[in-house]
Order: structure tokens, then C-alpha cells, then sequence
């Protein structure tokens, strides 16, 4: 006996030193990652502060992934040398046991390269491209490793069984040793041959086979023994060839899962690398992704599902309403229709919707509201300014950029979401940086809160020559340069008392990485002083903040002392103060928001003496001398509740006038005052209008009483205006003075609506959902005697 | 008339022309040839017709008409006897001569060399006819000086004689000494070359030309066939090969290198070659001692009856090459045989007489020291597990196995593996039976020339890849289809196989597979022509069909590459290849270290 006759393996052909390799391999990969998480490798890996996550797209899980990617391919040399290499491979052939061995030792530090690589992101319940290649992986990993057990368990078992293991062979030797039955049997009696069939059928026992020897002669019997011992044989045989294939299928049913996982693995590694590399966003800038599922664009609703109080607070605001405000359609759309539709660039013919929705725009390619495009979902591109506008942003700011589609070249949709975080954790949904044009307080809001287009050219923007609408930004700029205090954010977005976790629904591990460190979070309502008119009337959750915003804005004062009767006239001064806002009073489209002043006298009896800007209804009009006093002013047909103008009436919502021009001398040239500026008039001829031509411009209203010029009160400045009042024969007046707002003035409204296409929300209707907002009050009351 | 005249007339009167042989027949010729043209060219002095005398000449005298004969007559007899007219014909055919790679016109013809063949003594009493016949197979060299004709160690299964000039017989010095013993110088007339012809066995010297010389280069299946139509030939042949045979083996220095010259001289004086057949008894168990027997080459068997009534012999152990036995029992003067000696094989041994040999033992003491012999330890082994004590030890100890094989020394001489030169071993406990050695071989060599199957020892498998036997039976292949290499390995000459399958039937591990031939590839012009006309009327061929031609593939040891494709492809280091004779020859632990793995 001749024990152990084995092939005598080689160093490199045994498992032990190669499984022990991957061990190591394995556990230095995994203490790597976990130290490059906690951030100590960030000497070597000079890695970004933000980059600490255990994920793959930090640049330690980038390594790991490439890695991963390259032990992969090692364990796929293997099936090339198995094939088309074995025959071409000029040296370092070697043998097929040690290159299995670098195949498994390849395959599992891939798998420890990809776990690592993986990290948090294998926790998450949100479908990916790396989630299905790590679950072709693992399956393709599993049964290489379950299989390699197998292979170390069945043959040794099986061996003993298997003897001679051709199945061909077992089938001949069958096959042969029927013939020789048949020759034994050849002439025999029938009985012979009876028992003969009887006996290759199946297993006889010893008493069976000896009645059926017992009708047969001597020399028979011997023939039927010896079919007997063949027929025997012969079922052993089979019996045998069928234990080869059992376990010949067992050993390699792998190749069932195996094999066709490895063809599926390249498919989804370069579905995974596509992407996480968020190849389609680099590939194709916004609107170029023929349909949306390679737009890498995401709708803001589903940031709800981890941002639920942001995502809410955003829905009512004014930014969710950008695209949608029926005022805006109507305004757009018209002006688009009357003017800016025949321009052939983008620039300026999108100036509206640029603004009001950069992202949908520049997806849907469109200057016309509603936006649609084949392919995309239209309340994606009908969003306004969404979660994407703000946090895809990466290009600069520079004060009404946005207007024109230079914002859209800085705008990058993909996986990376920028905020003003700069630890973020990793989340299961996106990735995380810090973006410095979010954490300038205000640096985002500058490229639309002015609206300005530089329409001669010359790189200037003068108002009067230019379009200048709104200024915002540089009256927040020139209230800042002056000392003033505060920041769009610390108004607009203040933060959120007792909030600490800016995802608040996101679970732990599952979506996101772990706990992060309190944060401040900002409120997203955006409060300004408009509302959605078109849903007011249901739900108005943030009008308390607007109205809270607007109260403190200014302040009211009314002197006593300065009150001076002469001749039966009370000369009332009131004083109006821009209490510390960073912009004007009003600001914006200021030739769309009424802010006013309204005064009631009443004497003696209760009976009014004197009244000026007081509306019977909040959808009536201010009596604005320049606008009914103004022949042929088109405005005029649309202002309701005035009988005649009011001629003391302080109001300072700016006149929009279709045509602006500066002052010029004689000779027509510009006229620069003292300091140099130009200064904006109506140019001669134009008139009142209620859409923002390109050649528009507001221009303050003059009070007719005195002549003295309404403009916006900028920051801290105070503004007296007189009132005289008729109080003769009064001993005693009760004066009442209250500041008002209205966004936006209903015979605006009126006039949009009636150049409405068919299919837009109607606006006339929507002069009832005004609101007026008190600013502040005085009440005093005047003995005259 | 000659017996063979007889038998071929007989049998032309015997047959039924029913065709079948021809239809067995391998060469394309043969369909250009009719039965009944080829009974009649029996009786004709003078073939004439082209058909039957081109048919004549291609006809290798494979015998693959033989089997197919339904009236069990040899049709290659009565092809013989046709072709030997043919050959007769032909006296003045002038010989060509190979000079190294060349071929000149060389001074003999065919009949001339014939008779100068007839004076050389080996081929003394043969018919002239008879020589002619061989020299249409054989080759005339030309050496230059110093050229090499053959190298110590190589097989080259030929039969060489001198016609001219002189060549040396050389054999490296014993112990691995620099320099080479002179043996002999080999004159005109001088003949070597029949151990490879009669023993299958390397050469065992050098031969290099000392003058320009020229040889007749005769093959193997010419000579053999020489033999059978020439009985003084095949006699001396025989007597030859006894003397060298036992000149060579009884000089081994392991044997008998502690007698005297002159001991070993009158040894060899009295010793005669014995050939015996597998299974032939050389002695049994209580003759008398008579001989003392040296294993010239193949095994056998030595057995004890059971103490156990009915039981079948015991083996006690395998005499091999080298071995020595019979001594001892003479020596001590025991009254019979305490075993019994069987062929397991092909066996050639060395008898000395007993007489003879007890005469020189009493003369020269050194004989005595003969009991201490390397040669001997067989025998010893042999008698010391037959002795009673031992034997009643190893029936109280439990059979190790029962059933499957046992992997020893017996089953390896049983099963024939000891006749491999390098054998392929599966390890069963590993393989995963993903069968990338076959597939490897396929894609080594086109088709692959391994299947796993084969004999199943304990847990190894030894597939039926061609095991390059030392006596191999493959080797008679009237168109060196297959040879030995110089090397040892036998091999398919691809160019050569006519497909007859001979050396397929007569290779008894079924090594040897018929492959059929691919037809050639057919251009994308002719494939779109055959496109067009639809599928042929004519059925493809099946593989199994036997009108297929094929060719015989074999594995040749991977010639040519450094390594073997089914071993180095196994992932699990299942396959090895060991060597059997290296590794057992312990009959211990047979390591894969010493494989070529």
C-alpha cells in the first residue's frame, strides 16, 4: 500500500499562504478606510475636510473602489488564462492551482476593498447602481467562496464512489456487457431468456434467482448465473455513472450562478461608474439630457423625505411660486408676446423666467409659462427656484446674473449638494460639500434680487439708458458699506428656534451616516411681502411672519409739537422712518408694492374732516393724481373705487412708465447733476404701463399737493410729509395715521388680466385675495381750540 | 509450392466476394480496385493492370481487411503474395543514398545490394527475393567521419549494417565518468540495431563513423516482416539477440560485478535467454531447484499457496529487471522450491544453468559474498514473507483494504502501470470534474487526446492518456504512422497515419483514440455557394460513422512545449504525471515531487 500519492504542490499552489495574504490584505484595506473616516489619513491623502465619510466617493473610497475594480480584473485573468491565454502567454504561466489561488485571494480582498468602499452607502434602502453591483458582487463572491468549500468537502467524499468516472465509459461497458448477456442467452430456451430480461430489469434476491434457476437444465443454469453476475456488474456500473453525474453536477453548479454574475458584473460596474462619477451631469449640461432620468436633476419634494421642514417651509414660499404666480405667467408671457418673443438670443428674452426658475428654464429651453418639454416632468421644470437652484450652484455671483443664462452655466445637477455646512455626514441620497457662496450670507440671493439689463451695452448700467428694475442688492450693498447691521439670511431666513438636525426625518444609518453635530438651521419660507394670490385665500401659514416682517420695517411718528393751525388749516406733519431694513421701503419691483400712508380726520359728531389714502375696499385703488390726472394714461380704465384723484396722497409705489429716458440738455445730450448722475425721467411721450418693457423704467410719483417727489426710503432715512387739513369750525379732531402695504395694486392686476390668454388663472378675480398690511399706526387727537 | 502459396490460393477459392475487405480497407485506392481483379491477379505471373498494380503499392500490410472478412481468410495475405510479384519485378530498380539531409543516386540497385546482403552473415540461408523485399523499406546513409548514427539511451527501432568504411561503438564510462569506453569498431558487414528490434529497448552504445561509411538503415516492421517470410533470419536473429541480451545484462555491474571476469565468463558461457509469455510459469512452488534466473526485462509474479484451503495464491512479492533469484535455494542446498514464479508480463529472463553454477560458486569463494547482492533482495524479500512466522503474522492482521485497489507495487505491475514511462494521475479526492484538462489539451492540440476515464486505483484515476510503454505494442505500423521518439515517447506522424486504426486496436489501455480528420475549411465564396443551394441532399457524415477518415491521436507528452497542458491547466493540482519507474522502484511512498509537474 502506497499512501499519500499526491501531487506535491508548490509554495504558491496551496491555499494556506494566500487565503492568510488576503487576510491581511483584507484587514490593512479595512483599517485604511476606518482610519481614513476618522480623518487621520488627511496628512497623506491631503484630503478635504468634507471628504471623511466612509463612502465611496470620498477619495480614500475612490482608491478603494479603483482598487476593488483592479482585483477584480486580477481575478479575471484567470478565466483568460484558463482560455485564450493558455496556449499565447509568452512566460509566467505558471499553473492553473496557483492561478486559482490568485483568483480567490483577488476575489476577496475585492470583497474587503468593496465593503469598505461601500461603507455606509451598503445601509441604505435607496436603490443604486452600487447597491446592485455590490449585490451581483457579493452573489458572484458567495458562490466562488461556497464553491471552494464544496471543493474541499465533496471530492474526498466522493472519490470512493465515483472509481472509473467517465460517464461514456460506464455507458459502453453497459452497453458491452449487454452484448455479452445476449451472446451468453443466444439459442438458450425460452425460460432462459425470460429470466435473462427479468434479471437486467433490476436486483433479484438470492431466493428469487433461485426459482427462477429451477425450471432450467444444468448447462442453462450456469449460462443464468453468469447473466446473473454480469447483470450485476453491469447495474453497479450505472448505478455508478449516475453517482459521476450527481456529483460532477453538484461540483459544478457554480458555473450556473458564477459565470453568468461575472458576464453581469462589468455591465454594472459601468452602470455604478457612470453613476457615481455622475458622468451623464458632466456629459450633458442642463437641458442637453435628451429625457430627465439622465438629467441628474431631482425634483425639491424629494429632498422632502429626509429635509421635511425645510422642504415644507420652501413649498409655501414664494420661491416654490416663481414659475407658477399667475401674475407671473401673465406678466411673462405677455411681455414675451408684446416684445421680448421676437428677440432671437435667450439673452434677454428669458430675463423673466431665468429669474423665476433658472433650472426649469434651462431645461425646458423655453421663455413661455407654463414650461414643458417632452420627456421631463412638467411640476419638475415648474418649480420656481427648488432645492437644485441654491445648493447645485457652484458659479459666481454677481447682482442680476441670473437674469440671463450665465447662471446656468454655474449651475452643476448631479450627486453634490452644497450648503453651508462644512462637516457634512454622509448621507444615503447625496453628497455633501461646503459651499462658499452659501455660507456668504446673501452671496446666492444677489444674482436675482436685481433686476438689471445693460440694453445699450456699454458695460454700464445706468437707469435711464439701461433696464434698472430692481436694485435690491446694491441698496443692501450701499446700506452694509454704510455700517448697517444684518443680512438678507438674518431677515428672510432666520434660524429656526430649538432645530439642530437639518435632515430631521432622516434615520440614522439607514440614510444617514450618524449623528451629525447640532446645526442651525435656517428657515425656508423666504418671507417677503408677497403671497401666492392664487392660494392666499385657503392657506396662508406664513402670513404672521410676512406681517411680523413688515411691521418692523418702519416706524410712524406724528409730532404734536410741529402741528400748526393757520387759517382754519391744520398743518399735520408725519414722519415716516426706515427703521435699520437693509433696502429701501419698498424695494423690489417698488413700482408694484403700495406702501402708503392713510389719514382720517373725524371731528366733532364722528364726522370725517379729512381722509387721504383710505381704501372702502382692500380691492379699491389709491387715487393717484399721476395716474388719473394724467390724460390718456392707459392705467386709468383700471382702477376702481376712485371718484376723483387724491391730491395729498403719500404714496411711494414708484410709476412704471414704458418708456424711460434721462434728463438732457438743450442739445439732447445726458445731463449729469453736480455729483455726475443722470437722472431718470419718463421719456417724452411714454405712459403708465403694467408690464416691464425693455426700454421701462419706475420713475417716483410727485405729490401734487406740494410737488414733493416719492421715492423709496432708503435705509434709517426719515421722510415728513405734510398734510393740511380743512378743521374749521371743529373744536376738536381725532387724527388717525397708519402706514399701509399692499403687494401688489389691483388695477395692476386688472390690466394684466385683461391681456390674458386663455388657460391662465384669471387675475381680476384675484383682486380679492389682497391683503393690506398695517405697518404702523398713530392715533392722536388735536384740540384746535 | 510454398506453405504461404498454398494458403493464399487456398483462400482466393475460398472467397465469396462480398467486398467487405475492401470496404475495411483505409486507402483511397482501393475503390479504384475490384475483388474479383485482385483473386485474378493471384493466378497471373505478371500483373499488368494499373489499377491493381497502383492499389499493390499503396497497400501498407496494415490488416484492417483481415477482421472484416466474414469467411476468415486474410485478404493482406493474398495482397502480399500479389505485391511480391510487383517487388519481383523490379530487380534493377537503382537505390537512392541519404547523406545527412540529402538524397543522392547511390551505386547499388536493388537486386545488386541484395546479393551483397545475401554474403553478410546475419542474412545467411535468406532468399534473395526476400532481401529485395526488405530493401524497398529500408534507407542507405552515408556518414562522414565523426557523423553520429546513433546516441547511448535513444530508441530508434532500426536495424543497422555496414556496407563500407568503419564505425565505433562507444558507452559512457560507469560511475558518470568524464570520457567514453570503446566497445567495438563495426567493419563492413558488421550489423547492430537488433536489441531495439527484438526488445524494444534504447540503444545501448554510440555509434559514430570513424571513415565514410555507408549503412543499411532497415525499419523495424521491415525487418520483422523478414522474419516471418525467412526462418534462418528469424533464428539468427533470435540466437543474436540471446547472446547480447545475456552478454549485456549479466555485465551489469550490480549482478554479478563481484565475480571474477572469468567467473562471469563461464557464467555466460552456460546462461540462455528465456522469453516468456504473461502468465507462463517459470517454476512452481515444490519443483526441485534446478536454475538460477536473472529478470532480463518485464515482471513477475512470485506466489505462495494459501495456508487457507481454496484461497487463492498469496503474492509475495515482483521480480524486476535486475532481479536475481534461484541462488539462494542452490546455494543451500534446499530440496524444492518454496514459491512459484509466473510472467506477469513480457518477460525476458537469463537462465544459468544450476550445475554450472554451483561449479563456479565452489571454485571462486567470491561467489559466496553473491548472497549479500542488491540483486538478491527480492529474493529475500520473497523468502522472508514466506517464511511460517511471518505468514501466520500477516493472517492474524486485518486486510488493510477490501475491495477497491490498493495503490502497491502488485497493482501496479497488475495493472500494467509499471509499464509507463510517465503517467498521468488523477487525484480523485481533489478533482472538481471541471474538466479543464481535456479542454486544455483540445486547445493545446486542436482535439483533445484525453478523456477521463481509465483505471481507478484506490483514489487515483490513471486516464487513458498513453502511458509511452516501455514495451510497446502500438509500435507495428507498416507506415511509421507512429513511432518512438529518440526520446522514449511514442508518437502519431500526423503526415504518415493513413487512419487504419491499427495501433488504436492494438494499444491495450485504449490510449489511442481515432479522431476524424476535419475536412478543409471551405472559403466564404464556397460557403455562400453552398447557402445558395440549400441543404446538401447528401447527409453529413456522423462522427461514428466509420466511412469517416480519421487519424490516430495520442498524447505525445506535450513535444514541444515546456510543460504539460492537462497538468498545468488542473486549478486544483488534481493531475501529475509520475514516473513509475523511478517512483516505485522502492515500492515506497511515490511522490508527485519526483513528476514532472
Amino acid at each position: 500500500m502506497i499512501p499519500g500519492l499526491r501531487r506535491k504542490l508548490g509554495w504558491l499552489e496551496r491555499g494556506a499562504p494566500w487565503l492568510a495574504l488576503s487576510a491581511i490584505g483584507a484587514l490593512v484595506l479595512g483599517a485604511a478606510a476606518a482610519l481614513a473616516a476618522a480623518g487621520r489619513l488627511d496628512g497623506i491623502l491631503a484630503g478635504d475636510s468634507a471628504d471623511h465619510a466612509l463612502r465611496g466617493y470620498t477619495p480614500f473610497g475612490l482608491f478603494l473602489g479603483i482598487a476593488a475594480t483592479l482585483l477584480t480584473l486580477i481575478a479575471v485573468a484567470y478565466s483568460l488564462r484558463k482560455r485564450p491565454l493558455q496556449e499565447r502567454l509568452p512566460s509566467g504561466r505558471g499553473s492553473m492551482t496557483l492561478w486559482l489561488w490568485l483568483h480567490v485571494a483577488a476575489g476577496l480582498v475585492a470583497i474587503a476593498a468593496v465593503l469598505a468602499h461601500a461603507g455606509y452607502g451598503l445601509l441604505g434602502t435607496e436603490l443604486s447602481t452600487g447597491k446592485i453591483l455590490f449585490a451581483i458582487f457579493a452573489l458572484l463572491s458567495l458562490s466562488g467562496v461556497a464553491w471552494r468549500v464544496v471543493y474541499q468537502v465533496v471530492p474526498p467524499a466522493a472519490a470512493p464512489k465515483i472509481g472509473d468516472y467517465s460517464e461514456r465509459a460506464s455507458d459502453l461497458r453497459a452497453e458491452e456487457q449487454l452484448i455479452e448477456i445476449e451472446k451468453i442467452a443466444a439459442g438458450g430456451s425460452a425460460d432462459l431468456h425470460r429470466s435473462k430480461t427479468w434479471l437486467i430489469e433490476a436486483e433479484r434476491s438470492s431466493a428469487e434467482i433461485a426459482a427462477a434457476l429451477a425450471p432450467l437444465n444444468e448447462a442453462e443454469r450456469e449460462k443464468l448465473m453468469e447473466i446473473q453476475r454480469l447483470a450485476d456488474s453491469r447495474r453497479r456500473g450505472l448505478a455508478r455513472k449516475d453517482r459521476k453525474a450527481r456529483t460532477t453536477r453538484l461540483l459544478q453548479a457554480w458555473r450556473l450562478l458564477h459565470i453568468p454574475l461575472a458576464l453581469a458584473l462589468p455591465l454594472a460596474l459601468l452602470a455604478h461608474i457612470v453613476g457615481a462619477l455622475d458622468l451623464p451631469a458632466k456629459a450633458f449640461p442642463p437641458g442637453d439630457a435628451p429625457f430627465q432620468a439622465i438629467a441628474s436633476v431631482h425634483p425639491s419634494k424629494d429632498c422632502g423625505s429626509c429635509h421635511r421642514r425645510i422642504t415644507e417651509q420652501w413649498a409655501s414660499s414664494m420661491h416654490a411660486h416663481a414659475l407658477r404666480s399667475p401674475v407671473t405667467v401673465a406678466q411673462n408671457n405677455q411681455l414675451v408676446a408684446a416684445e421680448l418673443g421676437r428677440l432671437k438670443s435667450p439673452d434677454p428674452r428669458r430675463l423673466c423666467v431665468n429669474c423665476h426658475g433658472p433650472l426649469g428654464v434651462a431645461l425646458a429651453g423655453q421663455s413661455r409659462l407654463p414650461l414643458s418639454r417632452a420627456g421631463y416632468d412638467d411640476a419638475l421644470l415648474n418649480e420656481g427656484i427648488g432645492c437644485s437652484t441654491c445648493h447645485q450652484y457652484e458659479g459666481e455671483s454677481s447682482p442680476g446674473s441670473a437674469g440671463l443664462t450665465k447662471f446656468q452655466d454655474g449651475f452643476r445637477p448631479g450627486a453634490v449638494y452644497r450648503g453651508e455646512i462644512d462637516d457634512p455626514v454622509g448621507n444615503a441620497f447625496h453628497q455633501s460639500a461646503p459651499s462658499a457662496l452659501v455660507k456668504r450670507d446673501g452671496g446666492l440671493c444677489a444674482n436675482c434680487h436685481s433686476v438689471e439689463y445693460d440694453v445699450d451695452g456699454d458695460g454700464k448700467l445706468v437707469k435711464g439708458l439701461d433696464l434698472v428694475l430692481q436694485t435690491t442688492t446694491e441698496e443692501f450693498a450701499a446700506f452694509a458699506a454704510s455700517g448697517g447691521k444684518g443680512t438678507c439670511v438674518s431677515c428672510h431666513m432666520p434660524a429656526l428656534a430649538g432645530a439642530t438636525r437639518v435632515a430631521e426625518r432622516a434615520s440614522l444609518v439607514s440614510e444617514q451616516d450618524h449623528e451629525a453635530p447640532p446645526r442651525e438651521v435656517h428657515d425656508h419660507s423666504f418671507t417677503g411681502v408677497d403671497y401666492p394670490l392664487d392660494e392666499v385665500a385657503r392657506k396662508d401659514p406664513n402670513r404672521p411672519a410676512r406681517e411680523a416682517l413688515l411691521r418692523g420695517a418702519a416706524r410712524l411718528d406724528v409730532d404734536p409739537a410741529a402741528m400748526v393751525v393757520k387759517a382754519g388749516q391744520l398743518s399735520l406733519a408725519v414722519a415716516i422712518t426706515n427703521i435699520g431694513v437693509g433696502h429701501n421701503l419698498p424695494s423690489g419691483f417698488a413700482f408694484a408694492r403700495q406702501m402708503w400712508l392713510e389719514v382720517r380726520v373725524v371731528g366733532e359728531g364722528n364726522r370725517s374732516v379729512f381722509t387721504s389714502g383710505v381704501l372702502a375696499r382692500a380691492s379699491d385703488d389709491l387715487c393717484d393724481a399721476g395716474t388719473l390726472d394724467d390724460p390718456g394714461n392707459p392705467v386709468k380704465a383700471f382702477v376702481v373705487g376712485c371718484k376723483a384723484s387724491d391730491p395729498q396722497l403719500v404714496s411711494f409705489q414708484q410709476k412704471l412708465v414704458d418708456h424711460i429716458d434721462v434728463e438732457r440738455d438743450a442739445a439732447g445730450a445726458p445731463k449729469a447733476n453736480a455729483a455726475g448722475d443722470l437722472k431718470a425721467i419718463a421719456a417724452k411721450g411714454a405712459s403708465e404701463a403694467w408690464i416691464q418693457h425693455l426700454a421701462a423704467g419706475a420713475i417716483p410719483r410727485v405729490r401734487p399737493s406740494d410737488g414733493v417727489v416719492l421715492a423709496p426710503i432708503t435705509p434709517n432715512e426719515t421722510r415728513t410729509h405734510r398734510y393740511l387739513i380743512d378743521v374749521r369750525n371743529q373744536p376738536r379732531v381725532n387724527v388717525t395715521v397708519r402706514l399701509l402695504f399692499r403687494s401688489i395694486p389691483p388695477s395692476m392686476l386688472r390690466a394684466l388680466g385683461s391681456g390674458q390668454a386663455a388657460g391662465e388663472i384669471q387675475l381680476a378675480p384675484l383682486v380679492e385675495n389682497l391683503q393690506i398690511v398695517e405697518m404702523a399706526t398713530r392715533t392722536l387727537t388735536v384740540d384746535l381750540r | 509450392m510454398s506453405p504461404f502459396t498454398e494458403q493464399v490460393h487456398r483462400d482466393v477459392t475460398a472467397c465469396i466476394g462480398c467486398h467487405d475487405c475492401l470496404l475495411a480497407c483505409p486507402l483511397p485506392e482501393a475503390s479504384l480496385v475490384g475483388i474479383a481483379e485482385l483473386n485474378a491477379a493471384v493466378h497471373l505471373p505478371v500483373i499488368r493492370s494499373a489499377n491493381v498494380l497502383r492499389f499493390l503499392t499503396a497497400c501498407t500490410q496494415c490488416r484492417q481487411c483481415v477482421p472484416a472478412c466474414p469467411a476468415d481468410l486474410s485478404r493482406a495475405d493474398m495482397v502480399l503474395f500479389n505485391k511480391m510479384k510487383v517487388e519481383d519485378a523490379l530487380p534493377d530498380q537503382p537505390l537512392s543514398l541519404q547523406i545527412k539531409r540529402e538524397v543522392a543516386a547511390s551505386p547499388f540497385t536493388l537486386d545488386g545490394l541484395a546479393g551483397e546482403l545475401g554474403r553478410v552473415r546475419l542474412f545467411a540461408g535468406v532468399p534473395r527475393a526476400d532481401l529485395r523485399r526488405l530493401l524497398l523499406s529500408v534507407t542507405l546513409r552515408r556518414l562522414d567521419p565523426g557523423e553520429a548514427l546513433c546516441i547511448e539511451g535513444e530508441f530508434h527501432e532500426r536495424l543497422y549494417i555496414v556496407l563500407s568504411g568503419a564505425l565505433e561503438q562507444t558507452a559512457a564510462k560507469p560511475s558518470g565518468k568524464d570520457g567514453r569506453v570503446r566497445i567495438l569498431v563495426l567493419g563492413p558487414g558488421s550489423f547492430f540495431g537488433e536489441m531495439a528490434i527484438m526488445a524494444d529497448q534504447p540503444e545501448p552504445f554510440s555509434v559514430t563513423a570513424q571513415l565514410t561509411s555507408i549503412v543499411v538503415e532497415a525499419p523495424k516492421a521491415a525487418v520483422h516482416r523478414l522474419m516471418n517470410a525467412a526462418p534462418a533470419f528469424r533464428d539468427t536473429m533470435e540466437s543474436l539477440h540471446g547472446r547480447r541480451a545475456i552478454y549485456s545484462y549479466l555485465e551489469k555491474p550490480s549482478v554479478l560485478g563481484s565475480l571474477p571476469r572469468a567467473a562471469r565468463e563461464e557464467l555466460l558461457a552456460g546462461a540462455s535467454l528465456v522469453p516468456l509469455k504473461a502468465a507462463q510459469a517459470l517454476f512452481r512452488e515444490g519443483d526441485p531447484p534446478s536454475d538460477v534466473y536473472l529478470v532480463g526485462s518485464g515482471f513477475l509474479r512470485v506466489t505462495r499457496r494459501s495456508l487457507v484451503p481454496g484461497a487463492a495464491d498469496e503474492v509475495l512479492v515482483y521480480f524486476r529487471e535486475g532481479d536475481l533469484f534461484g541462488a539462494l535455494s542452490l546455494l543451500r542446498r534446499e530440496p524444492a522450491q518454496i514459491f512459484s514464479v509466473h510472467a506477469v508480463s513480457r518477460v525476458e529472463v537469463i537462465r544459468i544453468p544450476g550445475d554450472l553454477f554451483r561449479r563456479v560458486a565452489e571454485r571462486f569463494p567470491e561467489a559466496r559474498s553473491l548472497s549479500t547482492t542488491t540483486a538478491l533482495e527480492a529474493e529475500q524479500s520473497a523468502r522472508a514473507q514466506g517464511s511460517p512466522r511471518a505468514r501466520a503474522n500477516a493472517a492474524a492482521a486485518p486486510a488493510l483494504l477490501s475491495g477497491a485497489h490498493a495503490l502497491s507495487w502488485d497493482v501496479v505491475v497488475e495493472k500494467g502501470l509499471a509499464q509507463g514511462r510517465e503517467l498521468l494521475v488523477v487525484d480523485q479526492t481533489r478533482c472538481t470534474h471541471c474538466n479543464g484538462c481535456v479542454d486544455a489539451c483540445g486547445r493545446r492540440h486542436g482535439e483533445t487526446r484525453l478523456e477521463l476515464r481509465g483505471l481507478a486505483i484506490d483514489h487515483l484515476l490513471f486516464p487513458t492518456a498513453c502511458r509511452h510503454c516501455d514495451d510497446p505494442v502500438c509500435l507495428l505500423c507498416s507506415v511509421s504512422g507512429i513511432v518512438r521518439r529518440p526520446s522514449g515517447e511514442i508518437a502519431i506522424v500526423e503526415e504518415q497515419c493513413i487512419g487504419c486504426g491499427a495501433c488504436a486496436e492494438r494499444c491495450p489501455y485504449g490510449n489511442i483514440r481515432m479522431h476524424p480528420v476535419e475536412p478543409p475549411a471551405r472559403g466564404i465564396l464556397a460557403r455562400f455557394l453552398d447557402f445558395l443551394r440549400g441543404p446538401s441532399a447528401e447527409p453529413a457524415l456522423s462522427e461514428s460513422d466509420p466511412k469517416v477518415p480519421r487519424k490516430a491521436v495520442k498524447c505525445d507528452l506535450c513535444e514541444g512545449h515546456d510543460d504539460y497542458a492537462c497538468v498545468t491547466a488542473c486549478p486544483v493540482g488534481a493531475a501529475f504525471r509520475v514516473d513509475p519507474a523511478a517512483t516505485f522502484s522502492d515500492g515506497d511512498v511515490f511522490a508527485g515531487a519526483r513528476a514532472r509537474a
